[in-house]
């Protein structure tokens, strides 16, 4: 299948007053039409800043594309004019954001949001994008929805707004719809609903979606594929059954150990990494986890690991699975 | 709603009445009275005329007949202009309403287009060139704004030309209200501006703001459809009692233009105990204040629907 989205080794620094905040290290990735990418990662690791580079949404400067390639549908995205890009933005990409109580305007009618990223890049009248805008509504399965899109936000629950945010996402029928975080500011009851009614416009509409998450419940039943990101950068990337049953990174490893399961005893004490990530100001030569991981060697803090494959899909970033490692004959092939 | 504004109006009432006890006490707090001047008046005349004004009882009983008064619309005879209050007010009010409103109407739009251009252009030449006008803006009094205004447009200009485009003082031509008008209304420009600004500021950085950018709109229709209705706010909440201010006469820049508004007779009637006129233009303005105060909490429903009054029964 066709890539929607394609990033080669991107690289997006910050200028502040303290230096440059080096936050995305050289991603790769892609998105096949259709598909569920998972990221996952700690607050801070960069999947926020990618994924919002990938629409050009970072305030620029402060925020600096220094390397890399964007293509999405075709189009090249770090050489697109801002007038390009909005064209591109909610045309082929669009993208709902965390926290659905603050991404709405509290005074525009809920409706007329809709209509308004309607008549942005379709050509209906002010009656047809209305209609458009219920029918919308009524597919991300808001009760009453003609009556509702006369409302505004506030007198909307925190779910519903999420809903909202979908339904206007998916106006134009993106060829690729990012979700940074959709479900962390909502109750779990809600998120469960969120990630079902995200699946079933996938389904609906055969959009790709980019699913930001640090949670990785979340992403067990929607993603196709999963890449965990730490420090700015993929450790490793997979189909979501190689990263939940054969994880190779020991990111990755310790980020599944550190998830409760139905059987972890209350009183035992949670699983949780030791120490924080590096500083992004001056990242370290190495391995970026190197300091935290529990497998250090001398080679990880000096250089940087290469990314070994295993299978077509399956990639990680670790010198514990250099082919001369000890164990890793049998096991890499 | 009719509820609300009913109370409203009721406690707008009660807060008149308080501020005209606390004026009417203070201002007998003062020493002297209307009649001592520079001419000595004999003790037996000054006694006639205590008598004829109701001064020579006790103060309790001058304050409950001037309020009976005031409810029946008589707020008293100048004892200084020796015409009553209310006819002092209705031939000057007009004037400094009209210089008033012409000068709040710049004020309002110029300081919200400079607070915008200066957020949404931020950190730029003209981030900088608004911000400075508005900083001379809120430290230079109007009086020096309009002496330079009527030296270099009316006097300079004239003089260059050899054409009268701006009298210097006056209000008759549609040019001659121009000047004065321009000088009351720039430091309120310049602060309502900086307000715009940093108001404008907190909107552009919100999440709704990014919402619209994903869209695909320009950054043009998100200031106009998302960012203004949000970041005036706080310039309304200001503008009741700045429009208060303005519009009940503006002393030093009716004086400076020769403008005959009712600026002078709150200055004027403190400096000669003229008790009557000191209490008629302290609860005209304080009235004017309630009322703008009012409509600016009415405002806020209209701009805010979060705020908005529930019409509906419960």
């Amino acid at each position: 299948m066709a890539d929607v989205l394609k990033i080669e080794d991107l690289h997006v620094s910050f200028d502040t007053y303290a230096g440059e905040v080096h936050a995305v290290r050289g991603v790769s990735l892609h998105v096949e039409e259709g598909e569920v990418l998972a990221i996952v990662g700690e607050s801070g690791c960069g999947k926020s800043v990618t994924a919002q580079t990938i629409m050009k949404l970072n305030p620029m400067p402060p925020a600096r594309i220094k390397q890399g390639k964007i293509d999405l549908c075709g189009k090249d995205i770090v050489a697109a004019s801002e007038k390009e890009m909005q064209d591109i933005r909610g045309r082929l990409v669009s993208m709902i954001f965390q926290d659905p109580m603050t991404c709405l305007n509290p005074t525009m009618k809920v409706g007329k949001q809709l209509t308004e990223a309607i008549r942005e890049h379709r050509k209906l009248s002010t009656d047809e994008a209305k209609k458009e805008a219920v029918r919308l509504l009524e597919m991300v399965q808001i009760p009453n929805a003609p009556e509702r899109a006369e409302q505004y936000p506030h007198e909307y629950s925190g779910g519903m707004r999420q809903r909202a945010m979908i339904a206007m996402a998916m106006s134009c029928e993106p060829k690729l719809l990012i979700a940074d975080e959709p479900t962390t500011a909502l109750d779990v009851t809600i998120q469960a609903q969120i990630m079902q009614l995200m699946a079933k416009v996938r389904e609906e509409t055969g959009t790709a979606i980019i699913l930001i998450t640090h949670d990785l419940g979340v992403v067990a039943n929607l993603a196709d594929r999963v890449a965990v990101m730490y420090a700015g950068k993929i450790v490793e990337t997979g189909t979501a059954e190689d990263i939940f049953y054969r994880p190779k990174h020991p990111y990755t490893q310790a980020l599944l150990r550190s998830l409760p399961t139905v059987d972890t005893d209350r009183s035992e004490k949670l699983v949780s990494i030791a120490g924080t990530p590096p500083d992004l100001f001056s990242p370290p030569a190495g391995c970026e986890f190197a300091s935290r991981c529990e497998h250090c060697m001398k080679v990880c803090k000096k250089h940087v690991p290469p990314t070994y494959s295993f299978g077509e899909l399956h990639k990680a970033a670790c010198w514990r699975l250099h082919p001369d490692f000890p164990g890793q004959q049998k096991e890499g092939k | 709603m009719a509820r609300y504004v009913g109370k409203r109006v009721l406690y707008a009432f009660l807060t008149i009445v308080v501020l005209a006890a606390l004026t009417f006490f203070m201002m007998h707090l003062l020493p002297g009275d209307p009649f001592i001047g520079e001419k000595a008046v004999d003790e037996s005349t000054l006694e006639m005329l205590r008598a004829r004004y109701g001064l020579d009882k006790p103060v309790w009983q001058q304050f409950l007949n001037y309020m009976i008064n005031v409810f029946r619309g008589d707020l008293g005879v100048s004892t200084q202009y020796k015409r009553p209050v209310l006819t002092i007010i209705a031939e000057s009010f007009p004037y400094s309403f009209e210089l008033g409103i012409r000068a709040l109407i710049f004020a309002s739009v110029a300081g919200v287009l400079l607070g915008i251009l200066a957020a949404v252009k931020r950190g730029t030449a003209w981030d900088t060139g608004s911000m400075l006008v508005a900083m001379i803006g809120v430290s230079v009094p109007s009086f020096i704004v309009g002496a330079l205004l009527q030296y270099f447009l009316g006097l300079k200009l004239f003089q260059w030309t050899g054409m009268r485009i701006f009298p210097i003082t006056g209000w008759d031509t549609e040019l001659s209200k121009l000047l004065p008008a321009f000088a009351l209304s720039f430091s309120t420009m310049a602060s309502l501006s900086r307000l715009m600004r940093s108001s404008t500021l907190d909107v552009l950085s919100s999440d709704y703001v990014k919402t619209a950018k994903a869209k695909g709109l320009s950054q043009g229709k998100i200031v106009r459809r998302h960012v203004v209705r949000n970041a005036i706010m706080p310039i309304v909440t200001v503008l009741g009692p700045q429009a208060a201010a303005i519009l009940t006469g503006a002393f030093v820049v009716e004086k400076i233009f020769n403008i005959p508004g009712m600026g002078r007779f709150f200055v004027n009637s403190i400096n000669s105990r003229d008790y009557t006129l000191i209490a008629g233009t302290t609860l005209f303005y304080g009235a004017f204040l309630v009322i703008a105060n009012l409509v600016v909490d009415l405002l806020y429903g209209v701009i805010d629907p979060r705020i908005r009054l529930a019409g509906r029964k419960e």
